[in-house]
């Protein structure tokens, strides 16, 4: 398990997350992709701040080291509060459209 | 050698789930398959000593928005049709090949020890454990929480606002419909 076996993995995970959300109509399958891409993100930090160099032996290496974790936890977070928002944002197309293809909701902003 | 088969395990697990969620025929399963490659992705944070990361990972992706997107699945309709995609297919997975492609020859080809030997000369840590070995972290989370209270501090409380913001927007948006509804 080297960095850049990480790395190709978050690339893989990344990309396949790219995909689903260009190429599905369904919004809810949109959302999902969306959240792998958030995830192969937060893997590729985690991956950064596992292989840095240097031991943990002060609050100097800390910052240094474990600051892929922080952007980890924060991108959990937004991914989290992006996921909340944007399910009731389906609720709502769905109340106006009966739909939840992502093509119907062109115009929902005159609904 | 015991780690490395764990990890390639894990990663052909993550994958496969990963494209089973675009490519399975039913929105249900492909809810059911997000939740397993959150659990794929909170074992690799494990193996990558971020015990505190997967914990979370595990709380907040398979506890609550798997749950959530479950339940928003409820409302399609026509569980088969749904999972079509649009005419943009061929053209987004070329692309993606492509992206695939270079960013693997970048990470294979990147010297990355060279690079954190570069990091290590221009960072005072002491001499004694600073080699190119990857850090052994005692107590991570413990200096997590320290980081996250002092350099982030400011992140930290916006990530707060930013989640009071989602939170309110969706009650808003769910309330006006429901007023539209009883008119």
């Amino acid at each position: 398990m080297t960095l850049s076996n990480v790395l190709i993995v978050s690339a893989v995970i990344f990309v396949i997350g790219l995909l689903g959300t260009i190429a599905k109509k369904s919004t809810v399958l949109v959302i999902m992709s969306l959240e792998l891409m958030f995830n192969a993100a937060a893997l590729s930090f985690v991956a950064f701040s596992r292989f840095a160099p240097g031991g943990l032996l002060g609050a100097e290496s800390a910052s240094r080291v474990l600051s892929g974790q922080v952007m980890a936890i924060f991108i959990i977070a937004i991914g989290a509060a992006e996921a909340a928002l944007a399910l009731s944002l389906v609720i709502a197309i769905y109340r106006e459209k009966s739909s939840i293809e992502i093509t119907n909701s062109i115009d929902i902003k005159e609904a | 050698m015991f780690i490395d088969a764990i990890f390639y395990l894990v990663s052909i697990l993550l994958i496969s789930n990963s494209l089973l969620i675009l490519f399975s025929k039913n929105v249900y399963r492909s809810a059911v398959f997000l939740a397993f490659s959150m659990l794929c992705f909170a074992a690799m944070y494990f193996m990558l000593s971020a015990e505190f990361i997967g914990v979370i990972q595990i709380l907040v992706y398979v506890g609550a928005v798997s749950v959530l997107i479950a339940l928003s699945v409820m409302l399609v309709k026509d569980i088969e049709k749904s999972t079509d995609n649009n005419k943009l297919l061929y053209y987004s997975s070329i692309i993606g090949v492509i992206f695939l492609v270079l960013i693997s020859f970048f990470i294979i080809n990147f010297k990355w020890d060279e690079f954190s030997n570069e990091i290590l000369d221009n960072s005072n840590c002491l001499l004694s454990s600073c080699g190119s070995e990857p850090g052994v972290l005692i107590e991570s989370t413990n200096w997590l929480g320290k980081l996250i209270t002092t350099d982030f501090m400011i992140a930290f409380q916006l990530s707060g606002l930013i989640l009071l913001a989602s939170l309110i927007g969706a009650l808003a948006l769910l309330r006006v419909r429901m007023n539209d509804d009883s008119k």
